[in-house]
């Protein structure tokens, strides 16, 4: 009886368990499209532009310069 | 005995193959190793960034090792062989390489990143470099040196 309760919780343990993503998985994570920017590099920078901006009129993370996130 | 069992399958599971480990008759059969030549076993992909970095070096050592006591073997992961080909070439592979495309072997090896080198003596892993390392060609020289 214990046998089976235990394997019963082991299997709704895996079931519910989020995978961890093996090494050799990473091919379609490691491209470029994947990156929270996407394709365009550019459109990193900018995202930044904009992130370190806005969090400095807040006490963000950085004290950056400007706060209206136009310079 | 059945707990024990469940553990080791579980276990099992969960890790891969690593220093000390013995690798089982087919992936010794699919790698065609033989009893007397001490092996490194580089497992690539082209999506690896690092890869690209270190696989020249691996070519540049593949040039000068000693052949009838030391062979590297290449296993391409990626699941596309025709990239994987093209990659190889990109880089100028000069030593055999493995298209796993199937991911039988890595599965079986199961590295926690890549790029993964073992170094395989008689089936038996006696070294592993997990992830990238500066100048690899003088760290598996050097590994390759301390066998006996």
């Amino acid at each position: 009886m214990k046998t089976r309760v235990l394997i019963l919780f082991l299997l709704m343990i895996n079931g519910c368990a989020i995978k961890d993503v093996k090494s050799w998985e990473k091919s379609k994570l490691s491209k470029d499209s994947m990156s929270e920017a996407g394709i365009n590099n550019n459109f990193k920078a900018f995202k930044e532009h904009i992130y370190f901006s806005k969090e400095a009129t807040r006490v963000g993370n950085t004290i950056g310069g400007g706060g209206c996130g136009c310079n | 005995m059945k707990k024990i069992l469940l553990v080791s399958l579980l276990s099992l599971s969960l890790f891969g193959l690593t220093i000390g480990d013995k690798l089982d008759g087919k992936t010794i059969k699919t790698l065609k190793l033989k009893s007397n030549i001490i092996y490194v076993v580089d497992i690539f992909a082209s999506w690896c960034h690092s890869c690209k970095k270190e696989l020249p070096l691996v070519s540049k050592l593949n040039n000068t090792i000693n052949k009838t006591k030391y062979e590297i073997i290449g296993i391409d992961i990626d699941e596309d062989k025709k990239i994987g080909i093209n990659f190889q070439q990109q880089v100028a592979v000069n030593f055999r390489v493995i298209n796993d495309d199937k991911n039988v072997i890595v599965k079986t090896f199961a590295p926690v990143g890549i790029p993964a080198l073992y170094i395989i003596k008689n089936g038996l892993i006696i070294d592993e470099i997990i992830g990238a390392v500066d100048k690899i060609d003088t760290v598996i020289n050097k590994k390759l040196a301390k066998i006996k």
